[in-house]
């Protein structure tokens, strides 16, 4: 099998030319890069080794190597909603909490800045500059109408050919109303890519009333209320397509925390890699990846395409 | 002056706040005249209204024109009003707002079933309706002015269009629009107007849309029709209409040239710049698709509405602006 033959997707693909980061996770075979998250509960689980797992290509099982995450550089492609209704404290929230998740990255980390209302806008292309990125949050201002299937797929094709780790984190706070493109076909570039996509939304607080009986039957009326927590279908699809989730933020305040803890998630991830053998060299691949015995769930992205 | 201009209107009785209301709109003072509506009782525009009913029924003619005037200019004040009410989400004034300006349109459209400002205003409302995209509360009046008889091309387009909207807001979008829509409704719209209208553009690549989400080939035989005398708009959107469906057919070399030729067409519009960005995507040209969307993503200084499919997405919202043009040369005194 060629390197060519897995070139769509996914991870692959790292020649003995690239970094020495790149190197490291050659193994000596060309592969698929699997990007893999694993929790019990609310908690991350840490320490796993590749023996932990399990992974089929098309149902056949693959024997893996662990790459170590630390040695890989992050494309970090921010996609920020700025839409109408980002307008006043939301999109002031949103600026604070880029500039601290800027401050999380390490030097060699790249970053790339879309905005969407009506039309997606590339402010910043990928770049080590954490000072243009900055420059270009300054920019950001909020009106007109939600496209976020559009800037999600440019987001998708704006991933590299190169052997860093693609993180896609969307911000959106409302459903689309503008996008030219469909979900399907964002859905099916997303198979194509191996960005991992994770989506931030806030919850919104709801409100009700409700009756409280005491023993004697006598009632008291009490305002309850409660979060919903509502990515939309869209969003949730693209973030379980690609091995992301989707995580909320309580508040506009709450959003600097929210994009911290999404980048160190990131960096908790798993990425396993492997020489598909007994698939076949094209077409769409299915992948399930599970632990052997230890518990957790894993949360990976649900296969390639290999072109 | 205001207030001379409001008494020439005003046969009988005091205008009050209510006429001032109106004088300003007339005046063109818009968001005035719909400040001062607010301040204005239900129970003045009650009274006013009779007041101006009693005018409109006199026999003298010119009194009777000038009311019918001054109910016209009410209407569209009124109208404006519950627009307004819709943007603060107050659902119940703009429910008396709009109640108000079609029971006006009712007196008017009484004594003339074929009211020119009544076919106009009825389009008026529904590009309102679809800009809000309120497909549903859309539906509703259209089933009322549709009763009244308001099938005129453009109001048989703004029905089609009202389908359509809810359709793919069902369907495309996360919302729930209260409504799911029904294409073969659109289709069967658009084919009515353009029986009345058969130049009306929008109607014809409207319906050529409508077929091919449908997956009937006729849609491109339709799209065909739209030709090099239609605006660059029309053409933009029969090509990424035609791509869509080639695309959706597995053809994406085709389905790249028709994209390719929008983009042509418009190269400031950024929807056919996605699509192409798309199927080059997809057929595995990686480095072109990421060029394709840097191309469209970083031009600067480039409106919303460059983008015909942006206008599209919005209905008939477009028109509203030379519908309420058309409204206000019908409310002189």
């Amino acid at each position: 099998m060629r390197i060519g033959q897995w070139g769509g997707v996914a991870a692959l693909i790292v020649c003995a030319t690239l970094s020495p980061a790149a190197q490291q996770f050659k193994s000596g075979t060309v592969g698929v890069r699997v990007d893999v998250l694993v929790t019990n509960g609310q908690q991350l689980v840490r320490g796993l080794q590749a023996s932990d797992f399990e992974l089929r290509d098309e149902g056949v099982l693959q024997a893996l190597t662990q790459v170590d995450v630390e040695e890989i550089p992050l494309n970090l492609i921010l996609v920020f909603d700025t839409s109408g209704s980002m307008a006043g404290q939301r999109l002031q929230s949103l600026l604070e909490a880029s500039r601290s998740l800027l401050d999380g990255l390490r030097p060699r980390d790249r970053v790339a800045l879309l905005s969407f209302s009506t039309r997606v806008r590339l402010l910043a292309p990928l770049t080590s500059s954490r000072q243009q990125i900055r420059g270009a949050l300054a920019t950001l201002t909020a009106h007109g109408a939600t496209s976020l299937r559009d800037a999600a797929f440019a987001g998708l094709a704006l991933r590299e050919a190169d052997p860093g780790r693609t993180l896609l984190l969307i911000f959106s706070d409302g459903a689309d109303t503008s996008s030219w493109l469909k979900a399907p076909a964002v859905l099916e570039s997303a198979r194509r890519t191996d960005a991992v996509v994770y989506g931030i939304g806030i919850a919104v607080a709801q409100y009700s009333t409700t009756v409280l009986r005491s023993p004697n039957g006598a009632g008291t009326r009490r305002e309850v209320m409660w979060m919903v927590r509502d990515a939309g279908k869209f969003l949730k699809s693209l973030t379980e397509e690609t091995g992301g989730r989707v995580l909320f933020a309580n508040s506009n305040q709450d959003l600097r925390a929210t994009f911290i803890q999404t980048l160190s998630e990131f960096r908790e991830r798993y990425v396993l890699s492997y020489s598909p053998t007994g698939v076949s060299a094209t077409g769409w691949h299915q992948i399930s990846v599970k632990l052997k015995t230890k518990a957790g769930t894993v949360t990976a992205r649900r296969g390639y395409f290999a072109e | 002056m205001l207030l001379c201009h409001g008494t020439a209107a005003w046969p009988q009785g005091p205008p009050g706040s209510y006429g001032e209301a109106i004088d300003l709109f007339r005046a063109g003072q818009d968001d005035l005249a719909v400040k001062k509506l607010a301040a204005v009782t239900t129970y003045e525009v009650q009274q006013g209204r009779e007041t101006l009913f009693t005018a409109f029924a006199s026999k003298q003619r010119e009194v009777s024109e000038r009311a019918a005037a001054t109910m016209r200019a009410a209407v569209l004040v009124h109208t404006e009003r519950a627009f307004a009410a819709i943007a603060r989400d107050n659902q119940r004034e703009f429910r008396d707002q709009l109640a108000f300006a079609e029971s006006y349109v009712d007196k008017l459209v009484a004594a003339d079933h074929r009211s020119p400002f009544a076919r106009t205003w009825r389009v008026l409302v529904l590009a309102f309706f679809h800009e809000g995209r309120m497909v549903l509360a859309a539906t509703q009046f259209a089933r009322r002015a549709h009763d009244a008889g308001g099938d005129s091309a453009e109001f048989l387009l703004a029905l089609g269009v009202t389908e359509e909207m809810a359709w793919w807001i069902h369907h495309e979008e996360d919302e729930d629009p209260g409504m799911k829509g029904d294409l073969k409704d659109a289709e069967r719209h658009y084919r009515q107007a353009l029986i009345l209208s058969p130049d009306l553009v929008e109607a014809r690549v409207r319906l050529g849309h409508v077929l091919l989400l449908r997956d009937d080939v006729e849609g491109m035989k339709i799209l065909a029709q739209v030709g090099e005398r239609a605006d660059a708009s029309d053409r933009y959107l029969a090509s990424l209409f035609e791509g869509e469906a080639l695309e959706k057919r597995g053809d994406l070399a085709e389905a790249e040239r028709r994209y390719a030729a929008a983009v042509s067409l418009i190269p400031t519009a950024q929807s056919a710049y996605l699509a192409l960005a798309h199927v080059r995507h997809a057929r595995g040209a990686r480095a072109e698709a990421a060029e394709d969307v840097r191309s469209t993503a970083q031009a600067s200084g480039v409106g919303d509405i460059s983008d015909p499919w942006f206008l599209y997405s919005r209905g008939t919202a477009s028109r509203g602006p030379s519908y309420l043009a058309e409204a206000r040369r019908m409310i002189a005194p």
